[in-house]
């Protein structure tokens, strides 16, 4: 049952007429059975290890929370993370492993070319990597003292499988969501209406945007050897949009649909795309639920900001090649981690230079903004290819394809196939771009709040009515909910 | 609401809250009404305008008389459609002839589409193409009438909202057909509804692809077949048998050729045809197997779909024979 599906807005809209309904002392129960419930719908086997994570939690914030030595404390969280991380090691990197095991084992002629290492070959649960991380960040502030574990398991369980932001976050703290979870909440309409704004944009930029982006990008990322370099080009740019407007467009219903239920959930996208450095793409801008736990529980343990530059640059790339890690078992995912983290670290070493730079050519602050957002854009976008590829060997031809045939690009625009689609798609960026642009001066709500009602309504239909006429339906389910 | 930033977005929304729309909501929603009354009636307009093929549609718009033969069947079916077939096939037999296969289609859209038929109109005679890979899963019957596609092109109509309440798969699409969704949301909606195979294949003769026939066959024939799924589309059949039975219909089931390396590779089509036989029988209805004449890969476009020539050779050896028979009284 996906997010962006009719059962699903029915399946929610029964939640939410039941959820007020139900005294609060109840609540957890709905939640819990509702999310349970929504798991099951992708793969009722699934359940068992959304539970298991959940006891593991549990189970080992429990013990933390008991006095005992710091090194026993120590080692009940190892064996607690280790618990937590088996089963993304099992699932998720064990075929990886062997696959890249193998050829050097063999080169090292530990083994023979003859032998074949073991293989799981098994289905990735949808959001395990997401709801494995809310699982280490509970232990971890369990372990740091800056949670009380919680004694209710029911809503622990509640806290790691709360249906609107299961399958792809944002990757939620327990302090915040357990303190929500435990005020009595009324309905109130103010919230309910901002929720359902939320979830019709998140739909918009999923169903009408991305959905239909996806169909260029599949397309020109098959086969890109024998693709016109001119699809695979526009299916590099669209993917960037897709990647967007998928992700985003998530977290948009997911942090709507969890604002009806009164319960707020954390920010994980601000207008990415207006980034003008890749720093601030990742620090301020993109995933920000992601960054936040690698900043808490991985940068900062590692020495953060306070050692030296060179330390500095490596815990960076530690950060990205782990993050690329996180995103998917392929090297593909290794080397989009790799050149995002290399992208902050040069950013870093030249920071002298590019103010020099910066004085000595002395251009208007809107234009030095505006060559910076484009910098970052494609600089994002390259590593973009990496993660969308299905191979090493595919991301290369991609860029082959787009490199050997730069000379001969006004040739192939004149000669592309400039089809209504095609159109639609362009005009659908610019509309999400105006939009952004808008929303960075001064919110594009409280424009719309403060101009007449005649035009707020306006866009509401447009963006309504564009949902039915033009989105694209039941055809694809979220990017991250893989991971 | 645009920004993920929640308290934030709370505050405006609640200062918006405060100003409200006052009265002009009463024009804001008969707007929206209105905005959405336009576009239903456009799509609905375009539907009238580019369908062609769309068997629902075909049923609505189709004459209101006793046919001599409804065809019903699943791909191997269609190509008895594409072009001017049926148009030769009335002519050839003298008869009116509606043609209501559709891909993959097994016993139970059969069904469906034969209750939607006979609700506004009459035939005399079903041929049924039968195929029995589409009694092998609920693919080919639950799930593919549970097609919000089917319904993209097909008109409002009280018969066809009743038929689909009748079916517990289709009731799900109820209230995208009530309120025009599917066809608002067509994607296709300026394009007539004619198949790629119709287009562009089915003039062509295929070279044969050792790779595709068994990628074809795997997905058609799974390797471990469930009786039980056999027996529960069989009684399917025997469901549309009894209703055409019951309406005085004649049903006519005919299983059309195959090519040689097609043929050899279902190993379960005996023991299918008795369960088949044994249900017609019971109507006195019979089951013509033509799946051993002209299997020459010339007269196929793809693994196992008859070509035009495949078509136009088989029409003129059997099929107008048997149709003539079938009409003699």
């Amino acid at each position: 049952m996906l997010p962006n599906s009719f059962n699903f807005l029915l399946f929610f809209a029964v939640v939410i007429g039941l959820y007020y309904v139900v005294p609060h002392r109840w609540r957890w129960i709905l939640l819990l059975v509702g999310s349970y419930y929504f798991y099951s719908t992708f793969d009722p086997q699934y359940l068992l290890l959304l539970a298991a994570t959940t006891l593991v939690a549990y189970g080992f914030g429990s013990a933390l929370a008991k006095p005992m030595k710091q090194g026993v404390r120590k080692l009940v969280l190892t064996i607690g993370l280790l618990g937590e991380l088996a089963a993304l090691l099992v699932f998720k990197y064990f075929d990886f492993l062997m696959d890249s095991l193998g050829p050097v084992l063999t080169s090292l002629e530990i083994i023979s070319e003859a032998v074949a290492l073991p293989h799981l070959d098994l289905v990735l649960p949808v959001g395990l990597s997401f709801y494995t991380f809310s699982c280490m960040s509970y232990l971890i502030d369990a372990y740091r003292g800056t949670l009380a574990p919680e004694r209710h398991l029911g809503k622990l369980a509640v806290y790691v499988a709360f249906f609107p932001k299961l399958l792809a976050g944002p990757i939620e703290r327990a302090p915040e969501f357990l303190a929500q979870l435990a005020k009595p909440i009324r309905f109130d309409k103010v919230a309910a209406i901002a929720g359902i704004q939320l979830v019709i944009w998140g739909l918009f930029k999923k169903v009408v945007i991305a959905d239909r982006l996806a169909v260029f990008v599949d397309a020109g990322f098959t086969n890109p050897a024998f693709q016109s370099p001119i699809n695979v080009l526009v299916a590099v740019y669209f993917y960037a949009f897709q990647i967007y407007c998928d992700f985003s467009g998530y977290s948009d219903i997911a942090i709507g649909g969890a604002l009806i239920l009164g319960i707020r959930l954390m920010e994980n996208f601000r207008r990415p795309y207006m980034a003008t450095s890749v720093p601030e793409f990742w620090n301020k801008r993109w995933h920000l639920s992601l960054m936040r736990w690698f900043r808490d529980y991985l940068y900062i343990p590692l020495g953060g900001n306070r050692v030296s530059a060179f330390r500095r640059y490596l815990n960076v790339m530690i950060i990205f090649l782990v993050s690329g890690l996180w995103h998917g078992a392929n090297w593909t995912f290794v080397i989009w981690g790799g050149l995002n983290g290399l992208y902050q670290v040069i950013y870093m070493i030249i920071e002298a230079p590019r103010k020099w730079l910066g004085k000595l050519l002395r251009l208007p602050k809107a234009l030095s903004t505006f060559l910076s957002v484009l910098l970052t854009f494609h600089l994002v976008g390259l590593a973009w290819v990496f993660f969308r590829a299905s191979s090493l060997d595919n991301a290369l031809s991609v860029l082959n394809r787009i490199w050997g045939a730069l000379p001969q690009f006004p040739m192939l625009i004149s000669s592309y196939n400039w089809t209504g689609e095609f159109y639609l798609s362009i005009g659908l960026i610019a509309f999400l771009m105006g939009v952004e642009i808008l929303d960075e001066r001064k919110s594009m709500s409280r424009r719309l709040a403060e101009g007449p009602a005649i035009i707020r309504w306006a866009f509401y239909y447009a963006v309504g009515f564009s949902l039915l006429v033009i989105g694209m339906w039941g055809t694809q389910g979220f990017v991250y909910m893989n991971f | 609401m645009i920004s993920q930033d929640v308290a934030e977005e709370y505050a405006i929304a609640e200062e918006a809250q405060r100003k409200g729309i006052g009265k002009l909501w009463i024009p804001v929603l008969l707007a929206g009404i209105v905005i959405y009354a336009l576009i239903y009636a456009y799509a609905e307009s375009l539907v009238l305008e580019t369908s062609k093929r769309n068997r629902l549609f075909m049923i609505h718009s189709a004459e209101n008389r006793t046919y001599d033969f409804v065809v019903l069947g699943a791909s191997h079916a269609m190509p008895f459609n594409f072009e001017d077939m049926n148009q030769r096939l009335e002519g050839l037999t003298d008869s009116s002839i509606i043609n209501l296969s559709i891909e993959g289609a097994g016993p139970v859209p059969a069904r469906f589409l034969t209750d939607y038929f006979l609700a506004n109109h009459s035939t005399k005679n079903v041929l049924y193409i039968i195929d029995s890979f589409a009694y092998y899963s609920d693919q080919w019957n639950e799930v593919r009438i549970d097609d919000p596609e089917l319904l993209a092109r097909a008109p409002f109509d009280w018969d066809l909202l009743l038929t689909l309440w009748n079916y517990p798969s289709t009731r799900g699409l109820i209230p995208g057909y009530l309120t025009g969704f599917f066809k608002i949301n067509n994607h296709d909606r300026f394009e007539p509804d004619v198949s790629d195979s119709e287009l562009s294949k089915f003039t062509r003769t295929y070279r044969t692809n050792a790779r595709v026939d068994e990628r074809r066959m795997a997905f058609l024939y799974p390797e471990n077949l469930e009786e039980s799924v056999v027996d529960k589309y069989v009684g399917e059949l025997d469901k549309l048998a009894s209703t055409l039975a019951d309406n005085g219909v004649n049903l006519v089931a005919i299983k059309t050729p195959l090519p040689e390396r097609v043929l050899t590779k279902l190993e379960s089509e005996e023991a299918f045809d008795t369960k088949v036989e044994a249900v017609l029988s019971k109507y006195n209805f019979a089951l013509h197997d033509f799946t051993t004449v002209a299997n020459d890969d010339a007269f196929f476009y793809d693994t196992d779909h008859l070509n035009k020539d495949g078509v136009i050779n088989f029409m003129d050896a059997h099929l107008v024979s048997l149709l003539n028979a079938t009409k003699a009284p």
